[in-house]
């Protein structure tokens, strides 16, 4: 049905209610790119696949699948699996499970209820059965691994790692070395060891390097293609392949590769250049893709982002030390001044025309940091737009849409106006 | 029904409205507005959005057609806004989809080019719009849409609820000697306080003027947001809502300025003229490429 509802109405977003359904839509529409299929390919297939390899013998690990985890576990030889995609294949009764059967408040974060529907679904059948819980990931999210260890899931959560703003010198010291100890305490419940393979984390430190240096490439190259690679495979693959390759680094890394040939031999197209809107998206993957197809079809390019990670790893150190001090130094550290300030960086670099601020509907903390940025970037004059969305569903409401088109509309006429 | 283009425009605006046959149709979620500019008049018709966004569409066109006596194919370029925007049909007429947001502004620049505010509410959200004077452009905008409260709905169910027309709703507000505290901003809990203030025999005048009241507080919110510059415009269906009016010009501080056309028509005007601004680009882009 999708295809054929964009092809009749071709200049408003679709009316399709899965996330499954837009992924599949996605490829139709890059039909161009084999690249940008397999990456499709490897967001719908990442948590099946990797389900199914746990069951042929391999340690698999829910996770958040952020920041330092996919490193470090796949240095212990675990596949991490991202529970925040399991929203993918979540509906309303997955949401009705955690509020029904575990009594989660309504108002509680749709992502947080989503995972618990989806482990509570799992339960018994043999499938991944330990969650890593960074206390870094969203607060309530503690809840919803108190739960699932009371229902037999193997859990384990380390302490909130965070860096204050200006936080630095013998304080930054002493956070690095509690950081190190964090990962150390993480190895031993992973593997029963309180030792990681120097060798092995080396050398997924130089992998995630490598990747970042090519997804980098990737963006840059998107600058002077802003609409080969459309918003929602590459916001996909910058939130979820980048942390964690889903699951498969070879193919993940073999994409970006052949993506990134792809685009340096597209041919760039002055007509694009003039017509794209520039915008930094600064917000998470809400499941309601329909909103990156309103920027796309509104002639929004969506090209810089929040989660662009600034900084490599250093190698020269040792890697343990290398990965915490890689953690500091992002924009993940914890206060929502590291995340501003890529934020105005990506707005900087790009000329951008505005900010999307999006979060998720019951996530009290984005909200906050959400309504900072609008305030710091208004007082610059950079239009913004704060969006709320859902989590678990697939169509997002005329209202967000309308939201979207006009700000879009706006930055356009602003644009014209200017010349 | 028609009127002449200079009774209606600014005059400011009215050398810029082409011969282009265009029309504006804009599907609210509780009435379908539609405006025609043709041969120096301006067409318009309204009917209720049916639950098919074309059967408004089909309805609107018919009373134009009828009004106006010309054809689909007369029609050289339309455009679409309102929620019901994304499904319609012209056959081969030329259409495209502009936000109501950007429709309203627009509309506005052209019924006065001193608006720089707007008010719009509408069956199912209230929006605050900035204006660009000079051109038209939208410069901020906002939406509450949240929840009913605040909406063109939640008045009709408060109407509903002590017995009256939307209509005698607004003007029983009028006639308020000391506004009830509404201190809900649910529509939910509001009914609830509205039960419960009738039980008390607080007179429906005074009720009516306490929603009111409450839902411009809402609005006055809207513009804490984005900042409020006279002159200001009351635009959607609920700008015909006398106690409405009334009760955000008290809150806002600022009387609404007059247009010479109903402003329930803003956002149909503002896509008509959209349309033609569009058909004009198009022949710039022709002469340009040939």
């Amino acid at each position: 049905m999708s295809a054929l509802v964009a092809e009749k109405i071709n200049d408003d977003p679709l009316e399709i209610t899965t996330q499954k359904e837009y992924l599949e839509y996605s490829k139709t529409v890059h039909h161009y790119s084999k690249a940008i299929q397999k990456l499709i390919d490897l967001i719908n297939n990442y948590v099946p696949d990797a389900e199914k390899a746990y069951k042929a013998g391999q340690p698999a690990i829910w996770t958040g699948g952020y920041r330092w985890e996919p490193t470090l576990l796949y240095a212990l030889g675990v596949i991490p699996v991202s529970y925040t995609e399991m929203g993918r294949y979540s509906f309303r009764d997955d949401m009705l499970v955690a509020e029904d059967i575990y009594q989660f408040p309504v108002e509680t974060c749709s992502m947080v209820k989503c995972s618990v529907g989806q482990w509570h679904k799992r339960l018994n059948t043999g499938t991944i059965d330990r969650i890593l819980g960074s206390s870094c990931m969203c607060e309530p999210f503690n809840l919803a691994w108190e739960v699932m260890r009371q229902k037999g899931y193997d859990v384990y959560a380390n302490e909130a790692i965070y860096r204050a703003p200006n936080v630095d010198g013998p304080r930054l010291e002493s956070l690095v070395q509690f950081m190190g100890e964090q990962l150390l305490d993480v190895a031993e419940w992973v593997t029963g060891k309180r030792e990681i393979d120097e060798e092995r984390l080396k050398e997924e430190v130089k992998r995630k390097n490598r990747l970042l240096v090519k997804f980098r490439r990737v963006l840059d190259l998107r600058i002077t293609h802003p609409f080969y690679m459309k918003t929602l495979p590459i916001i996909l693959t910058l939130s979820v392949g980048v942390n964690n390759y889903f699951g498969k680094p070879l193919e993940f890394e073999a994409a970006l590769d052949e993506l990134i040939v792809e685009l340096e031999n597209e041919p760039i197209q002055e007509e694009d250049l003039k017509r794209a809107i520039t915008l930094v998206w600064a917000g998470g993957t809400g499941q309601e893709f329909g909103v990156y197809e309103a920027i796309d079809l509104a002639g929004g390019a969506l090209l810089g982002f929040r989660d662009v990670p600034f900084k490599l790893a250093d190698e020269s150190l040792p890697a343990l030390e290398s990965l915490v001090r890689y953690h500091y130094a992002n924009s993940r550290a914890g206060a929502g001044v590291y995340t501003r300030n890529v934020i105005e960086s990506e707005v900087e670099k790009l000329k951008a025309k505005g900010v999307i601020l999006y979060g998720y509907i019951g996530c009290s903390f984005a909200s906050i940091d959400r309504e900072m940025w609008r305030r710091y970037f208004h007082e610059k004059g950079v239009p913004c737009l704060n969006l709320e969305g859902s989590f678990q569903t697939g169509a997002p409401s005329g209202q967000v849409l309308t939201r979207v088109r006009a700000f879009v509309e706006m930055l356009d006429s602003n644009r014209q106006k200017l010349g | 029904m028609s009127v002449k283009i200079e009774t209606a425009l600014d005059p400011r605006r009215v050398a810029e409205v082409t011969n282009d046959v265009v029309v504006g149709f804009d599907i609210g979620s509780r009435t379908g507005k539609a405006v025609l500019l043709k041969d120096g008049l301006i067409f318009s018709a309204i009917a209720p959005t049916a639950v098919f966004t074309q059967q408004t569409v089909d309805k609107l066109l018919s009373i134009l057609e009828e009004d106006a006596k010309i054809k689909l194919s007369d029609i050289d370029f339309a455009i679409g806004t309102g929620y019901g925007r994304v499904a319609f049909d012209l056959k081969d007429t030329r259409k495209k989809i502009v936000t109501e947001i950007t429709c309203h502004a627009m509309g506005a620049y052209y019924l006065n080019s001193d608006i720089q505010s707007i008010v719009d509410i509408g069956g199912q959200d209230a929006k605050a719009i900035r204006v660009d004077p000079r051109n038209g452009h939208v410069v901020d905008f906002i939406m509450n849409d949240k929840c009913a409260a605040g909406t063109g709905r939640f008045l009709e169910k408060v109407a509903e609820l002590l017995g009256l027309t939307t209509e005698e709703l607004g003007v029983e507000a009028l006639k308020a000697t000391e506004p009830s505290d509404i201190s809900s901003q649910c529509v939910v809990f509001a009914e609830s306080e509205v039960i419960s203030l009738s039980a008390k025999s607080e007179p429906p005048t005074n009720i009516a003027a306490g929603i009111h009241f409450a839902n411009a507080r809402r609005i006055k919110n809207l513009f804490n947001r984005i900042g409020l510059v006279p002159e200001i415009m009351f635009s959607g269906g609920v700008a015909h809502n006398v106690g409405m009016k009334k009760a955000v010009e008290q809150v806002l501080g600022h009387k609404f300025i007059e247009v010479n056309y109903d402003a329930i028509f803003t956002g149909a005007l503002g896509a008509a003229i959209l349309a033609q601004q569009t058909l004009i680009s198009s022949k710039l882009d022709m002469a340009i490429n040939i």
